[in-house]
């Protein structure tokens, strides 16, 4: 397969599987060079298990894949000099000092930043951005989880490689190291570094991706920007319905005022209409509530978001660990 | 980025590892001295003991300083992810092997050498062909080599290579100390029938056996652990 220079990376029906157990069932992906795409999806959805074949430390079962131009595993030395990897799970030497890491790993890579006895800005740079740099001197198991995850992300990017696997970078942060590391992730960006990411934090997909993928089942069950993902999801319009309807009454009447659109009533005093053209819904609601001299409390409209939709692959999958 | 450079420089790391490491340190090296020297002092003359005593010498620093913590360092290094992490990098898988092997496999060399210093400040028998000791030395230093990345590879966990070592260490031990009675070039392919047979041609000492077939004796183990390694290594505890 070969890969044009736009994309970073290229899979057809991509399959990994453990034993007989699948864990991803033929996924296409095509990622483009400088851009940034995060990965989501539940536990056990097949996130790690696909960034590490892209990563080139398992063989695919099956389909075809291309980073870089290269088959990731078995052209391995040709494909890593130019990638950084940050795995979900990953250890230390524990008795080495951060700086004596941070300087083997150097030397294990043919960056020329890398060569002996200086350790390069971007080294340095990156450790101060991401609060490490007071920490130089102290043993890797003497780390904190959270500084190990950040030395973690200081390995995989100090060589400024072209393309970087990120599994789930921010997991376990508090929310002052989180913001670092998108600092840091986003300044990757601008410089042009196309960037791979798992996370559990939506807002993370939503503040940094390009280009967002779910996974489920070892398979992707929606892809593209957050607009595309969001733009044929219901508009949620509610307010509380007024005391002098009951349910029945306000059911019947919003089938007729605010039409084919989908909608839905919820128990007790809440109303939640789901509706596709939200500008031309609430403009009938309001106008049907004036006319006939109802008081709608609370109104809120709010926006489909990310979340939602993963909430709706996630059910999915809820409904099918019900059926087996 | 040649797999040279990047094995020295896991090798460095991995020394830096074993010198903070007291217990390892210690272990690797005092436990096989010690039992050494607790032979030394059985003060028995001639070439016939000077071969035995140095095929026991070799025999126990090897499957000791080398088989056992070659093993226990793989699977430790697998169990704390930290051979995940080389493997994220650049590094070549034969630079990853030989990497975290050789410091142990010179900390052997060097315990050797200190034990031959000694005995020839003492005034020991000194052999007529000294250069098979090093051929007994070096062979049986890369069959254990091999041999515990084979056992690594076969091995789920540190605990568990307190069980898995025994075998290969006692067959080791074992076939040194066999040797003398079942008195047979067929046990040259035993790893410890290899290394007598080396040492008494060193000492110039009668011997059933050959140098041919003692190095196709090491050679074979040497394989066998490779072939192991090959096989079943893996990098992850969980694949
Ligand atoms: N080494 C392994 N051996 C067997 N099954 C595995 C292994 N790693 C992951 N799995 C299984 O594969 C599926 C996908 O796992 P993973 O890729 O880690 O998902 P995610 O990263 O999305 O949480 C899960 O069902 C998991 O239990
Ligand atoms: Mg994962």
């Amino acid at each position: 397969m070969t890969t044009t220079p736009d994309f970073a990376i290229q899979a057809h029906d991509l399959r990994c599987a453990y034993g007989d157990f699948e864990a991803v069932r033929g996924i296409d992906l095509e990622i483009r060079s400088g851009e940034m795409f995060a990965l989501l999806g539940t536990n056990g959805a097949g996130k790690t298990t696909t960034m590490e074949t892209l990563e080139g430390h398992r063989r695919a079962d099956g389909g075809t894949l291309s980073v870089l131009g290269h088959d990731p595993y078995t052209e391995r030395p040709r494909v890593r000099p130019r990638v950084g990897i940050m795995l979900q799970e990953s250890g230390f030497a524990g008795e080495l000092t951060v700086a004596e890491t941070v300087d083997m790993w150097l030397a294990l890579s043919s960056s020329p930043l890398g060569e002996r006895g200086r350790r390069p800005d971007t080294a340095v740079e990156a450790m101060e951005r991401l609060d490490l740099a007071d920490r130089t001197d102290t043993r890797v198991v003497q780390l904190s989880g959270g500084q190990k995850r950040r030395l973690d992300l200081v390995l995989a990017t100090i060589t400024r490689p072209d393309l970087v696997f990120l599994d789930e970078p921010t997991t376990g942060l508090d929310p002052e190291s989180r913001r670092r590391t998108w600092d840091l992730i986003e300044t990757l960006r601008g410089s042009g570094t196309t960037i791979v990411l798992t996370t559990h934090y939506l807002e993370e997909a939503e503040r940094l991706a390009d280009r967002i993928a779910i996974m489920h089942a070892g398979r992707i069950a929606v892809e593209g920007t957050l607009a595309e993902l969001v733009h044929d999801r219901p508009t949620q319009i509610s307010f509380r319905r007024p005391a002098e309807l009951s349910s029945a009454d306000i059911d019947r009447a919003l089938r007729t005022v605010v039409g084919p659109q989908r909608l839905e009533t919820v128990a007790g005093d809440g109303v939640v209409l789901d509706v596709t053209d939200a500008q031309q819904a609430l403009g009938r609601l309001l106008g049907w509530a004036d006319s006939q001299g109802h008081r709608l409390e609370n109104i809120t409209v709010s926006q489909a978001s990310l979340s939602d939709v993963f909430a709706q692959i996630a059910a999915g999958q809820q409904k099918q660990e019900e059926l087996v | 980025m040649s797999t040279a450079r990047q094995t020295k420089v896991i090798a460095r790391t991995e020394w830096k590892l074993i010198a903070r490491n007291k217990t390892v340190l210690f272990s690797a090296t005092l436990f096989p001295l010690a039992l050494t020297a607790l032979y030394l002092i059985q003060d028995a003359e001639g070439p016939m003991a000077a071969a035995g005593l140095t095929s026991i010498m070799v025999a126990i620093f090897s499957s000791m300083t080398v088989y056992m913590t070659v093993t226990l360092t793989a699977v430790s290094r697998r169990q704390d992810l930290y051979l995940k992490r080389l493997r994220s990098g650049e590094s070549s898988d034969v630079a990853i092997f030989a990497g975290i092997t050789l410091p142990t496999a010179l900390l052997c060399l060097a315990q050797m050498i200190v034990v031959v210093v000694v005995l020839a400040i003492i005034g020991f028998e000194v052999p007529v062909e000294p250069w098979w000791i090093v051929a007994a030395a070096l062979g049986s230093i890369v069959s254990c080599l091999a041999m515990g990345l084979g056992t690594a590879s076969v091995t789920p966990n540190a605990s568990a290579a307190q069980m898995t070592t025994v075998p290969y260490f006692l067959f080791v031990i074992g076939s040194v100390f066999a040797t003398p009675f079942a008195d047979s070039q067929l046990m040259d392919l035993t790893p410890g029938g290899a290394v007598v047979t080396f040492a008494r041609l060193a000492f110039d000492v009668p011997t059933p056996g050959s140098a041919l077939t003692a190095a196709a004796g090491l050679v074979i183990w040497t394989a066998v652990g490779t072939e192991m390694a090959r096989r079943f290594f893996r990098w992850e505890p969980r694949s």
